[in-house]
């Protein structure tokens, strides 16, 4: 799952009214039949800073005449935040993808109002981006986590439309989880040193190969060694359990 | 050409057979399960691709011991490479196996004082073969093995510290890795050979291999972000090998449908030690190529597993110990049923013929003696060794006959006082005791498929051979997925140098190779 559209720099102020504190809330109701902006916040004066030039239009297609989706995070002017997403994929904001995007199966999938768009998608890979958005915005697994700390698809994902089959290159998470031996101390059991998930004899593995974004996580060790005490947080049983 | 003559020369005996294995993949598809779906895609070496997606000269599909061998010495012979593995980790089953290194003539055989030579472990291998090796395969395998180990100690950096003894050796030659696990050696030979500027692509599967028209193999079609064991994943990719193709993609042990092709009596009750991804559609797929297999009915089964734990486990440790000091049960009558110092191959069968699991035991005398303690603890833990206070305890938690149980122990007790076993014929070993002593211990057994001694014929060259008995041009191979090394039986300790001696020939020969294009 890539986001190509989704982790462009935040220059666009837009987005900063729409943050969970913003003053104006849109109304809760109905909003899987909107498809406008409009529909919910009212005007869009309401979600934005007062020196914002007024904005004419419904849609997210009334923003495009300044701002530009950034797919290879050129920073382009005014690009559009791929946290709006955060803010709209919310449990109770069953919003469609299709309420600001445009997408012809097997085709072009893009912003409304852009003048290009963003690459093909296959009818199932609008699926996939439905399922792991909608995972991303509610589960208990890794996405939800890494969600709620404002990390999007391409934090950990190449900038491209998702693909069946993509994965997370494990120096993506260590950029920021820190190195494997400082992980391996952290999960060091005490019974048994020598059944460290984070060192073993399988040696340096992919970190994906345990921890799953999008379905649940669960320790590789345990396919052979059924009886090991070993838990892995976000795993079947959702956040609860961590890794020891 | 007319139509008939046409027909004719279509019909030439690799094609024939070709279609032949064709029905046969289709056949172990509808056995079902789950390498059924593994062997899905898998197609006889078709159309070039309009584009390649990459080019190397030397592919090599499997990140074992034999693969990563291969690779290294490719690069080292001026060949660009690239492994492919489809597993999400690297290393196969070398990443769990045991660590044993057999070779003639080592450094810790010196230490030891052990006398040892290429000829005597020749004479080893052949005998537990059956004679059924191909000689000039097991030779190359004695004479090249100590230069493979110094190999990995001294180029790859891999220690070997401990000397140990397997069944079916005339001397003690397995030399082991310091971590008693093939991992030691694995996971320094995937560093070399990332450090050699070799790419390592794990969740990349080869759907089938592509060949010219004059059947050279040129390249292989893949699916890349493949997630084992889902046919639906994956994009197709295409790599082309100027070169050659090397397949060190394993065994078959974990292919039901295939192994039950191969030896009936395999079906799914029947675990396996090896990794899930030991299923046989690599070696298939080169079939389908042109590539001819042999022995491959020749399935190894361990006697000393049992079915109350994962994979190998630590039965087999405590097993192996008591055997010739404990007796060994068919709960279904509480007696014996067969020589428990028998081989491999003749308990396993007894086993089998039984249809259900059996029990090994011994006593507060034998175990503790005999059984390292981490693997009677590890047991334990696990539940798949059990402690009993009395035998009648014992006869109950198993279901057995409790009368005829106890005579049967008796009378084993009685063959121990003699040192000779009037109903089997077990080797009774001098120091051995009657069972009497309380805690008894005791561990259910059922065999589990362990190595496929059968696979790809090659040479001595590593070079595959076609159906046509010429050399299939282009594909080399090496490790379990060939065939013909150790005929019936492979002795313990002894695929760890089959992998390195001829993965490494492989790689060597493949960079030799003239480019096609």
């Amino acid at each position: 799952m890539a986001g190509l559209f989704f982790n462009v720099v935040i220059v666009c102020v837009f987005l900063v009214s729409l943050s969970p504190a913003a003053s104006a809330a849109p109304q809760k109701t109905n909003l899987s039949k909107q498809q406008s902006c409009t529909g919910c916040h009212g005007e869009f004066s309401s979600v934005l800073p007062a020196k914002h030039p007024r904005v004419a239009g419904k849609d997210i297609s009334a923003c495009a005449s300044c701002h530009a989706p950034d797919p290879q995070n050129k920073a382009t002017a005014k690009p559009y935040s791929s946290k709006l997403h955060l803010s709209h994929v919310q449990p109770d904001a069953k919003l469609d993808c299709l309420a600001c995007h445009t997408w012809k199966p097997g085709k072009a999938f893009g912003v409304k109002g852009a003048k290009k768009p963003l690459g093909t998608l296959p009818a199932e890979g609008m699926d996939q981006i439905r399922q792991i958005f909608a995972s991303w915005a509610s589960s208990k697994y890794l996405d939800a986590h890494h969600g709620k700390k404002n990390v999007t698809c391409s934090g950990c994902h190449e900038r491209k439309l998702p693909e069946s089959g993509d994965t997370v290159a494990s120096d993506r998470c260590l950029a920021c989880h820190g190195d494997i031996e400082n992980l391996a101390k952290k999960t060091e059991p005490k019974d048994f040193p020598d059944r460290n998930p984070h060192k073993s004899h399988l040696g340096t593995i992919d970190c994906a190969v345990c921890h799953k974004a999008h379905q649940p996580s669960k320790a590789y060790c345990l396919d052979c060694h059924k009886n090991f005490n070993m838990k892995i947080r976000f795993s079947e049983g959702g956040a609860s359990g961590t890794a020891k | 050409m007319n139509d008939d003559a046409q027909q004719k020369k279509g019909l030439t005996r690799r094609n024939f057979l070709k279609s032949a294995g064709g029905v046969a993949a289709v056949a172990g598809m509808a056995a079902g399960g789950l390498a059924a779906g593994v062997r899905e895609g898998s197609a006889a070496a078709g159309s070039m691709p309009k584009k390649w997606d990459g080019t190397y000269d030397v592919v090599i599909i499997g990140s074992g011991f034999a693969g990563l061998a291969a690779a290294m010495e490719a690069k080292n012979a001026g060949a660009s490479a690239v492994v492919i593995e489809k597993m999400a980790v690297h290393g196969g089953n070398s990443i769990i196996n045991g660590g044993d290194f057999c070779a003639p003539g080592t450094r810790l055989q010196k230490e030891a004082g052990v006398q040892d030579s290429p000829d005597l472990m020749y004479n080893d291998m052949m005998k537990a073969g059956l004679y059924l090796n191909h000689p000039e395969l097991a030779r190359t395998l004695a004479d090249q093995a100590k230069d493979a180990l110094e190999w990995c100690e001294n180029y790859v950096g891999a220690k070997f510290t401990r000397l140990n003894f397997h069944g079916g050796h005339s001397v003690k030659r397995a030399n082991q890795t310091v971590n008693a696990s093939g991992s030691e050696l694995v996971n320094k030979m995937l560093a070399k050979t990332r450090a050699l500027g070799v790419a390592v692509q794990t969740r990349t599967k080869m759907e089938r291999m592509i060949a010219d028209k004059d059947g050279r193999i040129v390249g292989i079609e893949v699916k890349t972000g493949y997630r084992f064991p889902d046919e639906k994943s994956g994009k197709t990719a295409y790599i082309k090998a100027r070169k050659a193709v090397i397949l060190t993609s394993g065994g078959f042990s974990n292919d039901v449908p295939l192994r039950r092709i191969e030896d009936p009596r395999l079906t799914e009750k029947f675990e396996s030690t090896n990794q899930p991804g030991a299923t046989g559609e690599a070696l298939l797929a080169a079939c389908l190529a042109g590539a001819m297999d042999v022995q491959m009915d020749w399935i190894q089964l361990g006697p000393w597993t049992s079915p109350d734990e994962k994979g190998f486990g630590n039965v087999p440790l405590f097993c192996e110990r008591l055997v010739g000091y404990g007796p060994m049960i068919d709960p279904a009558k509480g007696k014996r049923f067969f020589k428990e110092t028998g081989n491999r191959k003749e308990r396993a069968d007894a086993i089998i013929l039984l249809g259900h699991p059996v029990i090994i035991m011994g006593d507060s005398y034998a175990v503790p003696k005999q059984v390292f303690p981490r693997a009677l603890e590890k047991g334990l833990e696990s539940g798949a060794v059990k402690k009993f206070d009395s035998l009648e305890a014992l006869a109950k938690n198993y279901a057995m006959p409790v009368e005829a149980f106890k005579q049967e122990i008796a009378r084993w007790n009685s063959f121990v006082e003699k040192k000779k076993d009037s109903d089997f014929d077990c080797m009774i070993f001098p120091d051995a005791r009657p069972t009497v002593t309380p805690p008894f211990y005791a561990a259910r057994l059922w065999p589990k498929v362990h190595h496929t001694m059968g696979g790809l014929v090659i040479d001595t060259n590593a070079q595959v051979f076609g159906f046509d008995l010429k050399p299939l041009k282009g594909l080399y191979a090496a490790g379990e997925v060939t065939g013909g090394v150790h005929g019936a039986v492979r002795l313990g300790g002894v695929a760890m140098a089959d992998c390195v001696v001829f993965g490494r020939i492989a790689g060597k020969n493949a960079a030799k190779e003239t480019a096609w294009g």
